[in-house]
């Protein structure tokens, strides 16, 4: 059981390395992610497109060390989350599709238990706070308990508590979601200046405008198969658009008929 | 199938989840041993009431009986109690179901009439509470009529009458106050000090009323009679409330066939006359709700400056768990109010029982027996909230996986934060016994040792069967409405651990008594008990808490 950072097989520590990641739920016939690979560098945004019930929460949350998962290997920033899952989960920050918050805290105190929970220090925390509040402008809302929060507000506190730390990697389940134009607008430039700072993203969607205006990469996953992965300055779309592409690689035949809307849209 | 019935069955299915096999089998489980409980509770209250209603139709005023007088005494008080209490749980089933039950805001966007989702959500209400009138009426009426020898065909169809109708008027009522109840409980629940302060003003009144009614026992017992107690100044003020209970009176006369048409005419009209202002009441309220989102809101007085304070990373934990427990009514009342009344219940159960066993048993030394039972009894039952410490993280339970805690960190801190306010609690109980001289010192810290094991292993025990098992709340403040089965299986597995070790030690008195006097090897054994078998529990507990423990929190998903 190492405890050290490994590098991956081209010699960088990659901020995520996944290798043929498989998970079985107990219940269902079919495994929900099957020999799944994927590795992003700091300096990437990555976003994870696929239907519902491809297996993108279900990838996230095994990456996460939320769940586990049945075989393969998964690595954080050089760490195993399953030998060293206190090493990996200082190094990322996670925000749920679900906004899971303590909602009986205040904002600030859930903003102060995530601070203690990564150890980061009361002067780090307040700048970095300062530094948060320019993206998601919670303001004095931020000395009200979470309860009285919209969604849209959670979502908020989600993220600034997944940052309090600056983690070098950021993983978020279906991030826009809940999110006001403005702050939507906010948070995607936050997320490619972050990026450029180093730090890699990872993010699902369903929203395939936001993944290409974003992302520098873009991975498909459907029926918990990685069909794609592509980067976008490669122009492997080779001028098809994206939502085009994407129906036509995880859609069956009877469901999307990727040539006739080719043909329909000439 | 009308649109109105499916409303009502799908209310009836969120009631009663039975989805998948293995759900059916804990729904099951949960059922069989809730009907235990309520058969024991029944069984409980039906011996000791049927007990006080021969005392109490007996009792003389100036020396001249008056049966007749005393059993409409009795009734009248008993109906206008049950009355109460169909107000108050009227009133807070009503608040859950117009305003904190979240499925409104999804059915009235679907093709559904204000008038039938109104209808179903009522007619459930109502039902709830005539089954738990059906209960309780009919335990009541049939233990009082058996005990007063006059039971008959008729008593038994007007109880069945009676405890159909009888929710309706306790609805009327609690539709009124239902309102303003919900205002102040959200005002009050948002601000914590004031939360705080009514709890503590509701504890004090619990324990004014507790030490009350102890003291009525003591009495009892210290005299013998009953009839010491209810003098004639107490009977005249019976008496005369009796006379002015309505519609209390109303129901015991029907019952003991006093006036038996100008009652029921009365009492349908009170029905009638109450149920013609609730209604439409109900349904005003109903609809502001449905379309204006009433009392969605209640402003937080806040502070406006950011504090930022540095924490160990498990007084963090630690602090997480306070703030959740302290800021949700439920599990505040719980933690730190079952945790303060327990040494005070303790000391009047233990002094009652010095007064009832030195009665019975004469000048013998059984204090260690009887104050060790009394402990473990109420630890047992206070210490029930560590059957929520997975569940009360609601969806955060998953989150917190992401974090960087050790699952030991994580269900240590879950335990250590139970364990404080149970250590708490029982070390208070033994000083205030060896204090106020029902125990012994040296017997004092035997009793802590054995209580404090047992609530060490019942924490344990119910923090795996709660990982196992959990039960997430589906309402946006995250707060565990009603009682699962885990609590059940804590309380009922308690209670029998409880009377297993008190009835070894009660045995290992009397076995000592009718062979002498209890002798030295005696109280060896009772000490013996007292240390062994809860160290066997709690050793069991820790087993069953650490066996594929890493597993069964790996694979904890709040969504499955």
């Amino acid at each position: 059981m190492s405890e050290k950072q490994t590098p991956s097989a081209d010699g960088n520590v990659a901020a995520i390395e996944i290798k043929n990641l498989v998970k079985q739920y107990p219940s269902a016939v079919a495994p929900a992610v099957k020999d799944f690979s994927l590795i992003c560098y700091a300096g990437e945004i990555v976003g994870l497109l696929g239907h519902n019930g491809a297996g993108k929460s279900t990838t996230l949350k095994c990456l996460t060390g939320m769940l586990p998962f049945t075989s393969g290997s998964i690595k954080i920033n050089g760490y195993d989350i399953k030998s060293s899952p206190l090493k990996a989960k200082f190094t990322f920050g996670f925000v749920s599709d679900k906004h899971d918050v303590f909602v009986k805290m205040t904002g600030i105190q859930y903003i102060n238990f995530m601070a203690d929970a990564y150890g980061v220090s009361k002067s780090a925390r307040a700048a970095r706070l300062g530094e948060l509040e320019q993206v998601f402008s919670l303001g004095s809302r931020l000395t009200e308990p979470i309860s009285n929060y919209s969604h849209g507000m959670r979502q908020k506190i989600c993220m600034m508590g997944s940052l309090i730390h600056s983690p070098k990697l950021w993983i978020l389940d279906e991030p826009m979601i809940g999110l006001d134009p403005l702050t939507s607008a906010k948070v995607s430039d936050f997320m490619r200046e972050y990026a450029a700072q180093g730090n890699c993203i990872l993010f699902s969607s369903h929203n395939i405008d936001s993944v290409q205006k974003l992302c520098d990469r873009a991975v498909i996953i459907n029926k918990g198969v990685k069909t794609d992965d592509f980067r976008f300055d490669e122009s492997a779309l080779d001028g098809v658009n994206l939502e085009e592409y994407f129906l036509t690689r995880t859609a069956a035949p009877d469901e999307y008929d990727g040539a006739a809307a080719y043909e329909a849209q000439e | 199938m009308s649109r109105y019935a499916l409303l009502l069955k799908k209310q009836l299915f969120d009631a009663f989840p039975f989805g998948s096999k293995s759900a059916r089998s804990r729904n099951f489980a949960r059922y069989a041993l809730a009907a235990i409980l309520i058969i024991g509770i029944i069984v409980a209250f039906g011996v000791i009431f049927s007990k006080f209603t021969a005392t109490y139709t007996q009792i003389k005023i100036n020396r001249v009986p008056d049966v007749e007088a005393r059993q409409f005494e009795l009734m009248s008080t008993v109906y206008f109690a049950l009355i109460i209490a169909f107000i108050i749980t009227g009133t807070t089933r009503l608040c859950h179901s117009l305003f904190e039950n979240s499925d409104i805001s999804i059915l009235i966007s679907m093709p559904f009439s204000s008038l039938e989702i109104f209808a179903s959500k009522l007619t459930w209400v109502y039902v709830r509470q005539a089954v738990a009138s059906l209960i309780t009426v009919l335990t009541i009426n049939l233990t009082f009529f058996i005990t007063v020898n006059l039971i008959s065909a008729y008593n038994v169809l007007m109880s069945v009458a009676v405890a159909v109708l009888l929710p309706v008027f306790p609805l009327s009522v609690a539709a009124v106050i239902a309102l303003p109840y919900y205002y102040l409980k959200r005002v009050i629940t948002s601000h914590y000090l004031l939360n705080f302060a009514a709890m503590t003003a509701l504890l004090v009144g619990f324990c004014l009323l507790y030490a009350y009614l102890f003291g009525i026992a003591e009495n009892l017992i210290g005299s013998g009679k009953l009839a010491s107690l209810f003098n004639e100044f107490t009977m005249a003020k019976i008496a005369g409330f009796a006379k002015n209970a309505y519609p209390a009176n109303l129901i015991a006369g029907i019952m003991l066939r006093r006036e038996v048409g100008k009652n029921i005419g009365v009492f349908i009209g009170i029905l009638a006359g109450a149920a013609l202002i609730a209604l439409p009441l109900i349904r005003f309220i109903f609809i502001r709700v449905t379309q204006k989102g009433f009392g969605a809101h209640v402003p937080h007085v806040h502070h406006k400056k950011l504090i930022f304070v540095r924490k160990n990373r498990l007084l963090n934990l630690l602090n997480k768990e306070f703030l959740n427990v302290l800021r949700t009514p439920g599990y505040a009342y719980m933690y730190f109010a079952t945790a303060i009344i327990m040494p005070i219940m303790t000391y009047y159960s233990a002094k009652l029982s010095s007064s009832l066993v030195s009665g019975m048993l004469g000048n013998i030394e059984y204090d260690f027996e009887v104050c060790t039972f009394i402990v473990l009894l109420y630890s047992t039952l206070t210490n029930t909230f560590c059957s929520t410490n997975i569940s009360r993280d609601g969806y955060m339970a998953s989150m917190q996986k992401t974090l960087p805690y050790t699952p030991a960190q994580i269900l240590s801190a879950k335990m250590i934060f139970s364990g404080a306010v149970s250590m708490l609690s029982i070390l208070i109980s033994c000083i205030v016994l060896v204090a106020c001289n029902l125990e012994s010192a040296g017997n004092g810290v035997i009793t802590f040792i054995s209580a404090a094991m047992l609530a060490a292993a019942q924490i344990a025990f119910a923090t795996r069967l709660d990982l196992n098992h959990p039960h997430f709340s589906r309402t946006d403040d995250g707060e565990i409405k009603e009682a699962n089965s885990t609590v059940s299986v804590i309380i009922l597995t308690g209670l029998v651990v409880c009377f297993v070790i008190g009835l070894l030690l009660l045995y290992n008195t009397l076995k000592g008594l009718i062979t002498g006097a209890p002798s030295e090897a005696d109280r060896g054994a009772s000490y013996a008990y007292a240390i062994c078998l809860p160290l066997a529990l709690l050793a069991g507990a820790l087993a069953y808490f650490f066996v594929n423990l890493k597993k069964a929190y790996d694979n904890l998903d709040t969504e499955r």
